[in-house]
């Protein structure tokens, strides 16, 4: 190292270490790695059975060429089974690129990669305010983040005659994390109708719709999931009405079965509703990490 | 190696040493958010190859983030970026609001910077003088030479002097006696 870099370097050093001290880490993700691991392991298994099997079919079929399909088959039918229905046993990944996000209608927004589609008809009163937290004002443990707030109206309920005053946050960073909804309160004086809080970066795009105009305050809301290369576009999930105490942990094809989502291959999609009425939505992809979190907080007119 | 197992050690691993690793991708990667999902794919790797890595597993996932750190780069041009809103009246969105100068700013500052310089010059700044690892250390790490090491650390060093202290004779006038 040249002479003259010697002290810039000690001084980097310290600086980074500084700099390294100002990231937060939070809480390692280890619940969220331990289902990934599981559902990989769960997906290579089921492959390496399907080519096994199609291996075994093929050694057998050998001598007799009418083995061969029967064996094939099976082998995909356990890719089908752990990639869920649709499946054509070939993992959903890097290969849709479609950038499009169905029922994009009214406001986008765009934060941090995200773009949120706010509910049709939403006329934005205020300017919206885009500000940078910092971890003591949003949660002295977190780190902070960015949060979008737009303050607009939207059309009434059915059978009711007045606009509803609807505050939207978007957070995006460890604000997210704290997945409570009080810090809105806190920072921004009002309790946002709608909180919409993203956690996790690997969603590149979500596609909020429908944001609940409910007259029998049922929580309701779809979330359309716009993953890009990852997962295919279009995965959404819809809720109703669920109680404020159940946590579901649905494989996509249960969902589907109760109509709650409309699967496609590669995603799981995990839904908790937790004891303080906050919606979680956790979606994993194959390739990537991916923790979308929608807390909807205060959903009644 | 499909009949590897969720492993309590590697658990622990992921426990005790999450806080560091995310800080090390946080600066090869340069953004907080990309270096969350960054750590979680190196990790899950090594969770997937923990036989293999158990004997050294911090070293194993560092390699696994330097190589992510390079596909990272390769990808990004099929990213979206993030757009300015605009308001339906034309209006643009606001700045974010800036508080008085603090340590995230600082942070900031630096990470920045770090972005600025190519992955490589990056990759061997942050290994040298953030993770304190020797050249020959950082050199098995990105797969190249010693040699390569030095060049590209001074090379990251110079280049960073001069985002980071224009009048870097300032900084040698504060810090040498």
């Amino acid at each position: 190292m040249n002479d003259d870099l010697t002290p810039f370097a000690a001084a980097l050093s310290e600086r980074l270490h500084e700099a390294a001290s100002a990231i937060v880490p939070g809480r390692p993700p280890v619940d969220v790695l331990r289902r990934r691991f599981i559902r990989r392991q769960r997906r290579t298994r089921a492959g390496l059975a399907g080519t096994a099997l199609a291996g075994a079919a093929a050694v057998v079929a050998t001598p007799n060429l009418a083995g061969a399909p029967a064996g094939l088959r099976q082998g995909q039918e356990a890719s089908r089974r752990a990639l869920g229905p649709g499946a054509s046993g070939t993992p959903a990944t890097g290969t849709s690129n479609d950038r499009s996000a169905a029922g994009v209608s009214g406001v986008t927004v765009q934060v941090g990669g995200y773009r949120f589609t706010l509910p049709e008809g939403f006329r934005v009163t205020a300017a919206p305010t885009l500000t940078r937290l910092a971890p003591s004002v949003a949660d002295p443990s977190q780190e902070g983040g960015t949060s979008y707030v737009l303050v607009g109206e939207a059309p009434p309920p059915a059978g009711h005659a007045s606009q509803r005053q609807i505050t939207i946050a978007v957070y995006r960073g460890g604000v997210a994390r704290t997945a409570n909804g009080k810090t809105a309160t806190d920072l921004f004086g009002t309790t946002p109708s709608h909180h919409v809080v993203v956690a996790g970066r690997t969603a590149q795009v979500a596609t909020v719709t429908d944001i609940p105009v409910d007259a029998d305050g049922l929580a309701e809301f779809k979330l359309s999931l716009d993953r890009r290369a990852d997962v295919p576009a279009g995965a959404s999930c819809v809720t109703r009405g669920l109680p404020a105490s159940l946590v579901c942990r649905l494989a996509p094809q249960q969902a589907q079965r109760l109509g709650l989502i409309a699967p496609r291959p590669g995603i799981d999609l995990e839904l908790q509703i937790g004891p303080d009425e906050h919606l979680s939505v956790h979606t994993s992809g194959i390739a990537e990490s991916s923790v979308v979190e929608l807390v909807a907080d205060a959903l009644r007119p | 190696m499909w009949s590897a197992s969720w492993d309590p050690v590697f658990e622990e691993f992921v426990l005790q040493r999450w806080g560091a690793l995310l800080r090390t991708t946080t600066f090869l990667v340069g953004d907080r958010h990309t270096a969350e999902d960054v750590l979680q794919t190196a990790l899950l790797r090594t969770a997937r190859r923990w036989r293999q890595a158990r004997d050294n597993p911090e070293a194993y996932v560092r390699r696994v983030l330097v190589n992510l750190a390079k596909d990272g780069r390769r990808n990004r041009g099929r990213r979206v970026g993030e757009a300015p809103f605009d308001l339906p009246d034309g209006r643009s969105c606001p700045e974010p609001a800036v508080a008085e100068p603090t340590a995230l700013e600082a942070r900031d500052e630096l990470v920045a910077a770090l972005r600025l310089l190519p992955l490589r010059q990056r990759t061997a700044v942050v290994l040298r003088y953030w993770e304190d690892l020797s050249v020959a250390e950082t050199a098995a790490l990105m797969g190249c030479s010693e040699g390569t090491v030095k060049s590209s650390a001074n090379r990251g060093l110079v280049r960073l002097r001069d985002l980071l202290t224009p009048d870097h004779d300032l900084l040698l006038t504060r810090r040498l006696p």
